[in-house]
């Protein structure tokens, strides 16, 4: 445990170390880019999070790779998955070593702090324009893969994350199953009633499940937050979530959690799916892709008993994170890179990894995909996409959501009130 | 002031500077060796501790976010460090960790290694048992523990029911988290240093703690004056080892709790993470590194002060 430990504790200082490693071994062949891509030959360094190492996994990975072969037939691909929470320690030890990836594959969040740190490159330079994915994706998401009005990613698939009732539990619980909550005091109450315990009041079944890990309330927040008319960050990236709604969101959370205890803090069940897709909670968060197979881990007929909706208190909003693509700053093979990430853009990838990373394909297009419109969850999501509220802001973001879960978790829990917490990540957005 | 005679002594002196020229060249053949067998490890030494050591002290006087890519701010980071009170409090519950997990597990280890030094049935077993944790990747362990935390069908609710008392949110809990990961800390860290109080205890002549029981020792006595005095060179081994143990507990925290909730299991090692491939400041982490590597300095030296202030009384 020591040596692992001071692994950890040196892992700081053995990053530089590799840049000094790096001044060794980069200075290997260099292969200049073909023009031509059909003879085109290097290896093209792909760092994609979210997606399993297992075959599933591989299989996705090697269709977009088979796709991007049909223009570079001779470049080989290296993937490396990982999972969110490594994704910056895999960019930050690259780019010390000097070795940076050459496509890299991460949230909407992190387009912004990636470009300001010189990890991706500008794809307005590399000949892709704003008004060209303007046509091809929903408008919403064109703003994210800005800087400095220069785009720098584009959006694979959204993930949004709805909200989903039981129409059983609403009837049982005597309540309507036509009119889901609309109003965040409406869910509080509605929730309450739809809470079941046992003889010594343990939960048996959720009222509201935010389908959240422990420290990790953000995107729930976030979209409490947009249905009471607020939003994260303004247009030009300063903070706007310190306000009265952001206080009554965070209020509503902690009420929830800590004193009608219809939620339990933290908990999941152990596939880690969302509890109201599962019958275990009442209302809830949900993914927006289900499987309504009765095999494998499909829910049968228990699909036809979720209903999706949006809350309405202030503003109708649905949270919505996702997907980008972006080729790296210093790459050998930009052209190579930019076909590697419309690869990643292509229909196909876009309903592999939906499938794969409980999304949504993000193209114009594909509400008639028979994609989206087999699978209820995700039908419902594209066509709410025009409703998205996001959590992204700015070349800090990463920094900010640092703090952002456990900061939240202080209110959640009872040891702060909203108002300080609030104030503190303002004055940390600010920095 | 001794004379010395630079006459060649009568009879046999003159095989005697050959002699002393061939234990010469033995003790430099020895220290040659010596050298040799040593210099593995001391590259291993200089290119993975040493050398980064130096670069965490340079990093730590710039502001760069990615290792190589920052400017020199000199003494900012640490006076940045000085008004952050999310890093104070990780020092602080570092050092309760420290305080509450290095005594109790040299304790209960010390106690597990004299019952297994008695001539016991299953002695072997129990043994390879208390050292199986110390073997076991600590993910392994963690994530068993975690199944042991689970608030909803965990063992250690289901022992908490058994006697008749409320549910414990173990790891969600803000109250109950660190003390809950300290236990698994305590549990994981028992095997290493009851091998090492074995050894030591089994190293004690048995004929000295025979002159005591003769000459009217109780059992306690024996132990306070001829066992405890035996292994005292190893409470201060064990004591290092278990203080830098406990200030790099990481992978324990990365695996259950993630710092969480609310920051109260946001140790040190955590945090230094966290800065460093979170919020990519590295150069605010090296100077968090440089800090506790002072940290753990001090508290070592004041260990081999009162070794050596106990030697000298």
């Amino acid at each position: 445990m020591m040596q692992r430990g001071l692994k950890a504790v040196t892992a700081t200082a053995l990053t530089v170390g590799l840049t000094a490693i790096a001044a060794c071994s980069s200075g290997g062949s260099e292969v200049q880019e073909s023009q031509d891509p059909a003879s085109a030959t290097g290896t093209l360094r792909v760092v994609v999070p979210n997606f399993p190492a297992n075959n599933v996994g591989q299989a996705v990975f090697q269709g977009i790779v088979d796709i991007f072969h049909k223009t570079y037939p001779q470049m080989k691909v290296e993937p490396d998955f990982v999972p969110y929470d490594n994704l910056n320690e895999k960019i930050s030890t690259s780019l010390a070593a000097g070795n940076n990836y050459d496509v890299v594959s991460a949230g909407i969040g992190w387009v912004q702090p990636l470009a300001d740190l010189g990890a991706i490159q500008s794809l307005t330079k590399l000949g892709v324009s704003t008004e060209d994915l303007e046509k091809s994706v929903y408008p919403a998401f064109v703003a994210p893969m800005k800087y400095q009005d220069e785009l720098y990613a584009v959006p694979v698939v959204a993930n949004p994350r709805l909200l989903a009732y039981s129409k059983s539990a609403f009837a049982e619980a005597g309540l309507d199953p036509a009119n889901p909550p609309q109003s965040l005091a409406e869910l509080r109450e509605d929730a309450k009633k739809l809470t079941k315990r046992d003889a010594k009041g343990q939960i048996t079944r959720t009222g509201f499940d935010f389908w959240a890990p422990a420290s990790n309330y953000r995107q729930q927040f976030v979209a409490f937050l947009g249905a009471k008319g607020g939003e994260m960050f303004t247009a030009d990236g300063q903070p706007a979530f310190n306000g009265d709604q952001g206080v009554e969101a965070l209020q509503l959370i902690h009420d929830m959690v800590s004193v009608d205890k219809s939620s339990r803090y933290g908990y999941q069940n152990s596939a880690k799916t969302a509890l109201v897709t599962t019958g275990e909670a009442a209302i809830g968060f949900a993914s927006p892709y289900v499987d309504c197979s009765t095999g494998g881990d499909g829910i049968g007929d228990k699909c036809k008993d979720l209903v999706y909706f949006n809350l309405k208190d202030t503003k109708e909003v649905m949270y919505v994170g996702g997907r980008v693509a972006a080729v790296g700053e210093g790459t050998k093979y930009p052209q190579a890179a930019l076909a590697f990430v419309k690869a990643m853009q292509d229909q196909k990838s876009q309903e592999a990894i939906s499938k794969l990373d409980v999304g949504v394909p993000i193209s114009n297009d594909a509400g008639d995909s028979a994609f989206v419109k087999s699978n209820p969850a995700g039908s419902f999501a594209w066509k709410n996409l025009d409703k998205a509220i996001f959590e992204y802001g700015g070349a800090t973001f990463l920094d900010f959501r640092a703090k952002f879960g456990p900061s939240l978790d202080e209110v959640i829990l009872g040891r702060k009130s909203p108002q300080d917490v609030l104030k503190e990540l303002d004055s940390v957005a600010r920095k | 002031m001794t004379t010395q005679t630079l006459e060649r002594p009568a009879g046999g002196g003159v095989d005697r500077l050959p002699a002393r020229r061939r234990r010469g060249g033995v003790e430099r053949a020895k220290a040659r060796a010596g050298w040799l067998l040593l210099s593995p490890a001391l590259v291993h030494s200089v290119i993975f501790v040493a050398l980064p050591g130096l670069m965490a002290v340079y990093l730590s006087l710039t502001n760069a976010r990615v290792a190589g890519r920052g400017k020199w701010i000199g003494l900012g980071n640490y006076v940045e460090l000085f008004g952050d009170a999310q890093f104070r409090d990780a020092v602080l519950r570092t050092l309760l960790y420290t305080v509450a997990v290095v005594p109790v597990a040299m304790a209960l280890s010390l106690a597990v290694a004299i019952a297994l030094n008695q001539k016991i049935p299953g002695r072997a077993l129990f043994r390879t048992l208390f050292y199986v944790p110390v073997v076991t990747s600590t993910v392994a362990v963690a994530s068993v523990w975690l199944w042991i935390y689970n608030p909803a069908a965990g063992l250690g609710n289901q022992v908490l029911s058994f006697f008749g008392m409320a549910r414990s949110g173990w790891l969600t809990d803000p109250d109950v988290a660190l003390p809950a990961l300290m236990v698994v800390g305590v549990w994981q860290g028992l095997g290493a240093k009851m091998i090492i109080y074995l050894a030591a205890l089994q190293s004690i002549s048995k004929d000295l703690i025979e002159a005591a029981t003769l000459d009217g020792a109780s059992r306690w006595q024996a132990f306070r004056h001829v066992t405890w005095p035996g292994i005292a060179p190893v409470h201060f081994f064990v004591l290092v080892t278990s203080i830098a143990g406990s200030f790099q507990v990481f992978d324990l925290i990365y695996v259950t709790t993630g710092g969480g909730p609310a920051h109260a299991t946001n140790v040190l090692t955590f945090d230094i993470f966290t800065n460093a491939f979170e919020r990519l400041h590295i150069g605010y982490a090296s100077a968090e590194t440089v800090i506790m590597l002072v940290f753990v300095g001090i508290l070592i030296g004041l260990g081999r002060l009162s070794v050596r202030n106990r030697e000298g009384s």
